[in-house]
């Protein structure tokens, strides 16, 4: 299925899921993404974030409202916990194949959601640079240490060579860009031209037509 | 054969930087599908003509230009990108400056879909001049894990695919190893024979002097043509390619020794199984082709690559040693000079430098002075720097690790982009200070021809081995 499909469903049903205040719901929304989970083939390290990430908002916002809240309390703090695995849950069927899908998405959103091309790309150079932040902040460190000054995590320096580099990194960018015959506004041609398939409509709409039926019932 | 020629026009153009003027009075003429050369010394201006001529200065620069500067009578800055460099192909001094996307089949259809290709030419196009590079094998690679000879060469499948009329390289060859050399050098050549004009600046023109047509001069900012006594003189100028003379080390002492360690890139096995040793306060030349793993061989030696097998350092297992303390005793004079600098000012970074040296008494700010002199850098202390040119950079990294004085220094590849007199230069300020401060020095190179005599040893990295080579043949 296209991402940016996949995007708009879990968008709006993210954003349905702040309105309502049932816990079956969630569960239903945390079970179904479950099985979808079990064909995307996830690695154990995957499975663990799943898991860990919600933990703490998760019980976080349960134990107060336990504790703290008043009036309907107790089901709103089942409602809170439940949210937030679903949200990360719902969430992560979008982000967790991104990696992958990264250029189909990044292809949808130029050619279908006619995004601005400067925009896009200004994203992918983002989205590239992301990685090399670490392998930065690890050379400078260590180029400071061979010319014999440590620089800790807590000092101000570090990060302002960080930024320093940082800022460095986007003149290139722009000036590569322009160098490759990037044109603000200009047409382009493209390899990959985005098809989004009628099946792919066709899901979105029959999803969302279900969820809403769900709805219905008033479920605790 | 039918072409359309385009009609560059450089006339009286003068450029200054804010921190000052740079080139005067420049005026240039490129003969319709002919082979040019650029010379001149390190700061010279070279570079910065290359980038006015591409359009992407005064934009990028700060700078302010004066002068005709067209294409086809339009100013060549009022013509949009993706028409621009459909006739005027320019490639960088410094390659990872240029890349916008992760892997090289990507960064070449980004250029050909912003140039408006047909989709269905393009897979052709790119994998076309992927093998004309010979990176046909890294087409999927993420480019970040490129050596540096492999990235210049994208860079360049990335220029000659544009198919622009003229091209315009800036010392495309300056980490390439002589095999990949001659093979790009054969690229660029049957690019031209398409009848393109062609404009390179380089330090090293042997391998396609009978290529070139016409050698244009830059001094200070000041551009002529070479008359044909110059020009021939230049073209003989070519360092020849001697045999370098090293001897096998015998029993000495040793501060390094490998025992049975490999490297790995990814899957790619890079070195196997190999056990050496390197003998203290030596000259150690390495060469070896481009990706072969020579640079990653020096991360391994500071810690910043892993590695299986056991590395001592002065008999302690430098697994064991913490990276603060093991940097000080050996450290990387990097291959990208602006990984090295740590502030912003030449005057900033020689302070932090000196005060931080192992050897104060040796680096007074007198016998800095002289070497900044030396090395033409010595007006040049206020200067941001990232502003400063490719072989100035060179120049100030190496001054500034000599200056900290660590005991073993691991040099990747010092003298690239470097012109001969200053190659000399250096080299005898890395022997004269290694030599008073004790030092060991191991260093990966290219430039063979300007190291004959200098190197006591000589290891050679290929098919995943390396190996001490030399002695009586
Ligand atoms: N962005 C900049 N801002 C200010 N000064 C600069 C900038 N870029 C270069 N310079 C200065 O302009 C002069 C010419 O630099 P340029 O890069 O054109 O030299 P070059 O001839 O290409 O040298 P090399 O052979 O070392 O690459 C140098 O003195 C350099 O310090
Ligand atoms: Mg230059």
């Amino acid at each position: 299925m296209n991402p940016l499909m996949k995007f708009a469903i879990v968008m709006v049903i993210a954003l349905e899921l702040t309105f309502i205040k049932s816990v079956t719901i969630n569960l239903i929304i945390i079970g179904v993404s479950a099985f979808l989970y079990l064909f995307l083939k996830l690695s154990w390290k995957q499975w663990l974030w799943l898991f860990i990430l919600p933990l703490l908002p998760g019980f976080g916002s349960w134990f107060s409202l336990m504790y703290f809240g008043t009036g309907d309390h107790v089901h709103m703090a089942w409602v809170m916990l439940t949210r937030v695995f679903a949200y990360l849950w719902l969430g992560g069927l979008f982000t967790l194949k991104l990696t992958e899908e990264r250029d189909v998405f990044l292809a949808t959103l130029e050619q279908k959601a006619k995004l601005s091309a400067t925009f896009v790309y200004a994203l992918v150079g983002v989205l590239n640079f992301m990685p090399a932040v670490n392998q930065q902040i690890k050379t400078i460190r260590v180029a400071s240490q061979m010319r014999g000054q440590t620089l800790h995590i807590w000092q101000a320096q570090l990060y302002f060579k960080a930024i320093l580099s940082a800022i460095r990194w986007s003149q290139n960018l722009a000036e590569g860009m322009v160098s490759h015959g990037f044109t603000e506004g200009a047409p382009r041609t493209h390899l990959q031209v985005v098809s989004i398939a009628k099946r792919d409509w066709l899901i979105l709409i029959i999803i969302l037509i279900a969820f809403q039926l769900l709805l219905i019932p008033n479920w605790y | 054969m039918s072409y359309v020629v385009t009609n560059l026009i450089v006339e009286d153009v003068h450029f200054s930087y804010p921190t000052g003027k740079v080139l005067s009075h420049v005026s240039l003429k490129l003969k319709p599908n002919s082979f040019n050369l650029l010379v001149g010394p390190s700061g010279s201006g070279k570079s910065t003509l290359l980038k006015l001529l591409s359009g992407l200065y005064p934009t990028f620069s700060g700078g302010t230009l004066d002068g005709k500067l067209t294409l086809d009578g339009y100013d060549i800055n009022d013509i949009v990108p993706f028409q621009r460099v459909a006739r005027l192909g320019y490639l960088f001094q410094n390659p990872t400056r240029q890349f916008v996307m992760q892997t090289p089949f990507e960064e070449l259809r980004f250029s050909l879909e912003n140039l408006q290709v047909t989709p269905t030419d393009m897979t052709d196009r790119i994998e076309k001049v992927l093998e004309t590079v010979g990176m046909t094998d890294f087409t999927h690679h993420d480019l970040s894990t490129l050596s540096g000879g492999e990235k210049q060469k994208i860079a360049l499948a990335a220029a000659l695919a544009m198919d622009s009329e003229y091209l315009l390289l800036d010392e495309p060859f300056a980490n390439v190893d002589p095999v990949a050399r001659l093979q790009l050098i054969q690229a660029i050549k049957h690019y031209q024979q398409q009848g393109k004009t062609i404009l390179i600046t380089d330090h090293d023109w042997s391998g396609y002097t009978d290529m070139i047509d016409d050698v244009f001069v830059m001094n200070h900012g000041h551009l002529h043509q070479a008359d044909e006594a110059e020009r021939t003189k230049i073209l003989h100028e070519v360092p020849i390619q001697t045999q370098i003379k090293t001897a096998l080390p015998n029993e000495q002492e040793h501060i390094i020794e490998l025992k049975k360690v490999a490297l790995k890139n990814g899957t790619r096995q890079l070195l196997r199984n190999t056990s050496l040793a390197i003998p203290k306060e030596k000259r150690i030349l390495i060469t070896g082709p481009n990706g072969v793993g020579k640079s990653t061989l020096f991360s391994t030696l500071v810690k910043l690559y892993p590695y299986s097998g056991l590395i001592t350092y002065n008999q302690q297992d430098i697994a064991k040693r913490k990276i603060a303390q093991h940097v000080r005793d050996i450290a990387l004079v990097f291959q990208n000079a602006e990984q090295q600098f740590v502030a912003m000012t030449m005057a900033e970074e020689l302070i932090q430098a000196q005060q931080f040296s192992n050897h104060p008494e040796i680096w007074t700010d007198e016998t800095i002075t002289e070497i900044l002199t030396q090395l033409n850098l010595v007006d040049l202390r206020q200067h941001v720097v990232y502003q400063l040119s490719g072989g100035q950079q060179k120049k100030l990294q190496v001054l500034l690790m000599l200056i900290v004085g660590t005991p073993t220094l691991l040099f990747d590849e010092p003298l690239a982009g470097l012109d001969n007199d200053s190659q000399q230069c250096l080299l005898n300020i890395i022997a004269d200070f290694t030599t008073r401060q004790h030092q060991t020095v191991l260093v990966i190179s290219h430039q063979l021809q300007a190291v004959t005599d200098w190197f006591d040893f000589h290891l050679h990295f290929e098919n995943e081995q390396l190996s001490y080579v030399g002695g009586e043949v």
